[in-house]
């Protein structure tokens, strides 16, 4: 019985280990390891979000280290609610989060370097979200 | 080879090729009709469930993309049910590798080694987990982009108040520093992983997860068993104990890198190894080093080669012990060039801190004696 119950716990740890792998997703807390395995050209377009508040007569650019995140993380978050169109209701979020009265309004800008070539970038301002 | 080993085999390799075949023929329409909204419910439950960041990629990439994922996952399927029936194979027709697999998990450790572990283990989880709570607050800024993982999804638990996020800091640490000094060592070190495991799922809600704390993660879900193995044994004149469960960190560990190594070459299908794929992620991360590896097309040729053969090649330490003083060492470097190079993660790297599993602790003598006294200190401690 005792042997059975190693063989389960074994068999069992072992196939969660494996599933993330197979299943090609992270499966929390058993992960997929997929960090730098997607292949990149160099003459992929390097895209980059950034986010601005206007406060004292002036546009800043906000660190994600206010929210103890990772630029690297800050970014994939920003990205996700902009590819799921919702850059408007990302903005109202971070708005809620800093609720500094001093902050006029928010912007969303997404970065295209394309290449290698860091001084060719193209921004565009995706929203603009006034809460004053 | 026995009948039944025959029939496990064929019955492997009989559905790794139909596997593919059947998804083929019956499920690959399921992927076009999922992104024109007409597949069965249960199916978009399912694909959502699985894959939370579907709702994302669906926008950034065409059908193809998915087509080819789904795939992918039914390839995947088919190696790891052919690595299992060559497991077979070669565990049927070679004696040395049958007495391997049936000494793996039935061997002995000594008792101190299984102390000594437990004291270096939970005293790494505690230094980790020193600013869980701070952190928490910080996050608890940014709430109202919380999404919760999987493991939440599961057992329903969501984001915690800061009063709760404090009683569970203290519950982490109190748990830790109990199995440190060897008290109720079983149960505070289930709860012990369980509220570490839970901080860093809060943590990861943010629609990115870190894998960071993943090898201190599977140890601390298996020590726990380590442990039991300890409590359990009786008999004061008996030093050794079943190592199955030391063994199933070390598997897992080793296994890290292995399916690490395995993603890069089956997601690229080879073109990670290419010098040009190496460049360009020097190029995104600009770390001053890598930037500066860039002028060296000789290396820049080489290290992507060596990384992969170090991930592939770290399981052998399994099979042959004496590898692990080439592996231990190249999995240190590995991790300190990855931070120098892409200049991401740190130099006190979880990772290479679980690689405290392969060390053979009750061999160095003057470390057993000062580990025994901790043992001693609350009386429960390891016989003489």
């Amino acid at each position: 019985m005792k042997i059975k119950l190693k063989n389960i716990i074994v068999s069992g740890f072992i196939t969660a280990l494996i599933l993330p792998f197979i299943l090609i997703t992270d499966l929390f807390p058993f992960a997929r390891f997929g960090m730098f395995a997607e292949p990149v050209s160099s003459a992929d377009t390097l895209k980059m979000f950034e986010v601005e508040y206007y406060q004292n007569h002036q546009w800043q650019t906000l660190d994600a280290k206010r929210f103890n995140l990772a630029s690297g993380s800050f970014m994939y978050l920003t990205g996700n609610y902009f590819y799921r169109n919702q850059s408007k209701e990302f903005l109202t979020k971070l708005s809620l989060s800093i609720p500094d009265t001093s902050i006029y309004a928010w912007r969303l800008k997404h970065i295209q370097i394309p290449g290698n070539n860091l001084h060719q970038s193209d921004t565009v301002l995706i929203e603009t979200l006034k809460i004053r | 080879m026995s009948r039944k080993e025959k029939v496990l085999i064929f019955f492997l390799l009989f559905a790794a090729f139909t596997i593919p075949a059947i998804y083929l023929t019956y499920f690959n329409p399921l992927v076009k009709e999922y992104f024109n909204g007409l597949a069965p419910t249960w199916f978009k439950a399912l694909v959502e469930f699985i894959y939370p960041r579907m709702a994302t990629e669906r926008n950034r990439f065409p059908v193809s993309f998915f087509e080819e994922k789904a795939l992918q996952v039914t390839v995947r399927i088919s190696f790891v049910l052919s690595a299992f029936a060559v497991f077979f194979f070669l565990k049927s027709k070679f004696i040395s590798f049958r007495k391997f697999t049936l000494q793996f998990f039935n061997g002995h450790t000594d008792e101190h080694q299984v102390s000594i572990l437990r004291i270096l283990f939970y005293s790494s989880l505690l230094y980790f987990s020193l600013e869980f709570y701070n952190d928490l607050l910080v996050v608890s800024s940014i709430k109202a982009f919380f999404k919760p993982v999987f493991l939440l999804k599961v057992t329903g638990l969501g984001f915690p108040s800061d009063s709760l996020g404090l009683i569970l800091y203290v519950i982490l640490l109190l748990s830790s520093i109990f199995c440190i000094l060897n008290i109720y060592p079983v149960l505070s070190s289930g709860i012990a992983i369980l509220t570490f495991i839970y901080f860093q799922a809060v943590f990861f809600s943010f629609e990115k997860i870190d894998h960071g704390y993943t090898t201190l993660n599977y140890a601390g879900l298996v020590m726990p068993f380590l442990l039991y193995q300890q409590k359990k044994n009786v008999n004061p004149k008996s030093l050794l104990l079943p190592d199955w469960p030391l063994q199933l960190i070390r598997l897992s560990l080793s296994l890290c890198y292995l399916l690490a190594g395995l993603e890069k070459l089956f997601i690229s299908k080879g073109a990670w190894l290419s010098p040009v794929t190496f460049k360009s992620y020097i190029y995104l991360h600009q770390a001053p080093l890598g930037m500066h590896i860039l002028n060296y097309p000789l290396l820049c040729s080489l290290l992507p080669l060596a990384a992969m053969i170090f991930q592939l090649g770290f399981i052998s330490i399994l099979w042959n012990e004496k590898l692990k003083w080439i592996f231990l060492p190249s999995g240190i470097l590995f991790h300190i060039g990855t931070v120098m190079l892409f200049g991401i993660s740190s130099i006190i790297n979880p990772w290479i801190f679980t690689y405290i599993f392969f060390i053979r602790w009750s061999e160095i003598k003057p470390l057993k004696g000062l580990f025994k006294s901790v043992d001693h200190l609350f009386k429960r401690g390891i016989p003489q």
